[in-house]
């Protein structure tokens, strides 16, 4: 109908292209991610002189200092050492020799440092001969890569007495600063809206001594993420993330600006795990972290992410059995809490709620007439509410502001981008009110929803599934890397989010004797997000995916958008939800193959015990080029055997214009490693 | 009718993966950062603190571009980590002082070097002369002048006034 006159437009041009063109689109896709695939060009430049020329005169000439280090180095295989090996990030490659993961050439002293342990262990003693600092580093080797020092130091011993000695007051400085007692992993849980924090993040927080609760806010963290320049568009990010083309750097800043960011801005739940480490163990770390800071790596959103990085820095506190080893392909952050856990070394489990978290706990403790001035005060400002007011006693008054102040603060941290810090007159007002009654209230104490995210199911998921259609059974065998979906068991994880990626099921055809693909999910994303009285959160979601149902059918392509509304009045109560979705559509079975199906979906969600859940859903929609109708109806239930195995019964029922209705069930066991 | 629901959708689409670079906060050289003009909430955060606080052009010079792993504790001296805190901080603090209690007011005793036992008493002070100290101020800079002015005239607690 419209494949004549009406140029491609928007989203749907890929489908209205021949093979010529969808090729011409790619290369364009390539050229957009070319400025991010080269933006590293001008820093891998490699520094000037590397170390090797020295470290061959010195082994050519007489007997010297340096010649005697590289001698007792070599005696004692240090270059072999599980430390050297941690120190410099070495992971084992394909081929069986070794490569270093950092990426920042003057992270090494011998030009062939990256791939050459031995080399670079002895053009890094050459170096610490040096006086002056190698461009363009502003710190002289000693000073600077103070962990291999110390470590070459001790495995050195007597001989290491030749290497002239350095002051280095900044490194002192650094150390004595942070005057680290205790190494905390914090992990803002994972919250959908932004592809950055869809799986949680991970960060370390250096824990100064002497202090208590309210004020380890003030101290330093480490935090490892992608460099992402300021011009960069959501294709070249996309690309860029995923295949290395970011840099990712250590960067160190005040903790109280990452909770503002995770806690209140973000509004994610930021669970705390202080790690059981010895004090050696702990100044070890601090001296790598500092060596670390002026070192890169290509930035790889599903491998080599923040949270491997950290494992990656924490490693040289356990050398001999390296936390990093544990991830050779990706790395979910919650697995890498799930790991410290195994390895014995979460000392305790801190909650920080979310500022909605408080804000919702503050609304739960207020009787209803005075939750009612405080959603007028909400609405129209405090004065509104001026004389109403008065007539509580001084404690309900002081509870009815903390919590406007609290939403007026709320609102402006998530409408107005510009204006993050200051106060707004209206959270003015309130304030210079509350600060009249000098009440001291009691701030509630929110408790997390259930147990850790490390607690949780593990994220890679295989199911065995058997689907019966039309009288025929087909089992099918699914393989889902990551994360976890609706029906998934919910503790760790919550209601209000599901992600499936690269879920791939493929199907047994029984009556002619082969394997075919029955389905392929890209990426699934639900969000979730109950609506009250005072938030109004939109949910919404996004799906690409390649189905079919029989082994003879052509694959249907599907890449659907939609938003929506949640409710849920109390967190074990059933959750609703309707959406308004579009989804394009290439169907070969269809009259116009590419179409656009549009309309509602509703629903609802429930685990009516806990472990047993169970979801109906009801959607109807437009194939608007055909003009043909289409609905389908589904109810699935879960029940969780244990934490990491489920059985799920699914009963569908959809129709599309006159055409048979397709019944279905399918009964799934699903097991979580 | 068909074209705009597919740009609809295309627009519904790309919102949904809308992309944000929260996890680039600024590093050591907060200033060496700002000065690439990042962008994303972190950033942002770091932009209001430098409009709250004046950073002396010398700040910029010892970080240097920031990439050669600049000395982290230059921004975080005393002084420095006090202004950083209330600057980045401001409305979480005077909602503390106006309520008389708070973590975010703790910390900021605690950098100010208020000792416990005391703590009773400048928790009074900031709530009872609130206007005064957050009502009219809108930096990080006014703010802690006008908490010095309180403190020194506060007979238990002039001794932490810093002159």
């Amino acid at each position: 109908m419209v494949k004549a006159e009406d140029p491609p437009v928007g989203g749907s041009f890929l489908l209205y292209m021949t093979r010529l063109e969808k090729a011409r689109i790619w290369l364009w896709v390539l050229i957009a991610a070319a400025p991010a695939l080269t933006a590293t060009a001008n820093d891998t430049v490699a520094p000037q002189d590397s170390y090797d020329e020295a470290v061959s005169a010195t082994l050519a000439g007489e007997t010297n200092p340096l010649q005697q280090l590289i001698i007792r180095a070599r005696e004692r295989r240090l270059a072999d050492a599980p430390m050297w090996q941690a120190l410099v990030h070495y992971q084992p490659t394909l081929t069986g020799s070794v490569e270093s993961e950092v990426d920042a050439p003057w992270f090494f002293f011998s030009a062939s440092g990256k791939t050459d342990p031995q080399r670079e262990l002895e053009a890094t003693l050459a170096a610490f001969f040096s006086a002056k600092p190698r461009p363009p580093m502003r710190l002289t080797p000693y000073c600077r890569f103070v962990a291999r020092r110390h470590w070459l130091e001790t495995a050195l011993g007597e001989t290491a007495t030749n290497i002239p000695k350095q002051d280095c007051p900044e490194f002192e400085r650094y150390k004595t600063f942070l005057n680290a007692e205790q190494l905390t992993v914090v992990f803002p849980s994972a919250h959908p809206n932004s592809p950055s924090s869809a799986f949680g993040h991970t960060l370390l927080r250096i824990d100064h001594r002497n202090q208590n609760a309210e004020t380890r806010m003030l101290n330093m963290s480490i935090n490892f993420a992608a460099e992402i320049p300021a011009t960069t568009n959501t294709l070249s990010y996309i690309i860029g993330g995923i295949n290395g083309g970011f840099k990712g750097k250590f960067r160190i800043l005040p903790y109280h600006i990452k909770l503002r960011e995770y806690g209140q801005i973000d509004n994610r739940d930021i669970w705390e795990f202080p790690l059981k480490l010895s004090q050696t163990q702990i100044d070890t770390i601090i001296r790598h972290s500092y060596e670390m800071l002026i070192a890169w790596y290509d930035y790889y959103f599903a491998s080599e992410n923040c949270a491997y990085h950290l494992l990656s820095l924490l490693d040289v506190a356990f050398p001999e059995k390296r936390l990093s080893n544990e991830f050779p392909v990706w790395t979910i952050p919650v697995d890498t809490i799930k790991l410290l856990d195994k390895r014995g070394l979460i000392q305790r489990t801190d909650f920080s709620p979310s500022m909605s978290r408080l804000i919702k706990a503050r609304e739960q403790a207020l009787p209803p007439t005075a939750l009612t001035l405080a959603a007028s005060a909400y609405q129209d400002g405090i004065s509104s509410i001026s004389e109403k007011l008065a007539n509580h006693d001084d404690t309900t008054q002081a509870n009815i502001l903390d919590l406007v102040s609290d939403l007026q603060r709320y609102r402006r941290l998530n409408s107005d981008a510009e204006n993050l810090i200051a106060l707004s007159p209206e959270e003015r007002e309130t304030l210079q009110r509350r600060s009249r009654i000098a009440v001291k209230t009691r701030d509630p104490i929110p408790a997390p929803d259930g147990p850790p995210p490390h607690k949780g199911h593990d994220t890679t998921r295989v199911s065995l599934i058997l689907e019966s259609a039309d009288g025929k059974t087909t089992p099918l065998l699914q393989f889902r890397p990551a994360y976890h979906d609706l029906l998934d068991p919910s503790p760790g994880y919550g209601d209000h989010a599901a992600i499936d990626f690269f879920n791939i099921t493929a199907g047994w055809d029984q009556q002619n004797d082969k394997p075919f693909l029955r389905n392929f999910t890209l990426l699934d994303i639900q969000s979730l997000e109950p609506r009250d009285r005072f938030f109004k959160p939109i949910s919404w979601r996004t799906r690409a995916s390649w189905e079919r149902k029989n082994s003879n059918d052509r694959h249907r392509f599907t890449l659907l958008g939609g938003g929506g509304v949640a409710w849920q009045n109390q967190p074990r109560n059933p959750l609703l939800f309707a959406f308004l979705e579009a989804a394009l559509i290439d169907d070969t079975s269809l009259e116009e193959r590419s179409t656009v199906f549009a309309g509602p979906r509703i629903g609802a969600l429930w685990e009516p015990i806990a472990g047993w859940r169970i979801m109906a859903e009801l959607e109807e929609q437009r194939d608007i080029v055909n003009a043909i109708n289409y609905w389908r109806g589904a109810f699935q239930s879960s029940v969780a055997i244990s934490k990491q195995f489920s059985l799920v019964v699914n009963a569908s029922r959809a129709q599309y214009g006159d055409q048979p209705r397709d019944n279905r069930g399918s009964l799934s066991l699903r097991l979580y490693f | 009718m068909k074209k705009s629901i597919v740009l609809a959708m295309a627009l519904a689409l790309s919102s949904a993966t809308s992309v944000q670079a929260t996890e680039t906060g600024p590093g050591c050289g907060i200033g060496a950062e700002i000065m690439k003009g990042k962008s994303g909430k972190g950033a942002n955060i770091v932009a209001a603190i430098l409009n709250n606080i004046l950073i002396p052009n010398t700040f910029f010079m010892t970080t240097g571009d920031g990439l050669m792993g600049c000395d982290p504790t230059k921004t975080v001296e005393r002084e420095q980590a006090k202004k950083i805190f209330v600057a980045s901080n401001i409305d979480r603090i005077s909602t503390d002082a106006a309520k008389g209690h708070g973590d975010h007011l703790t910390a900021l005793a605690y950098l100010i070097g208020v000792e416990e036992h005391d703590m009773a008493a400048f928790e009074r002070l900031t709530q009872s002369r609130y206007d005064e100290l957050f009502a009219s101020s809108t930096n990080a800079g006014d703010v802690l002048a006008s908490l010095d002015r309180a403190l020194s005239s506060d007979a238990t607690l002039a001794r932490y006034a810093s002159r």
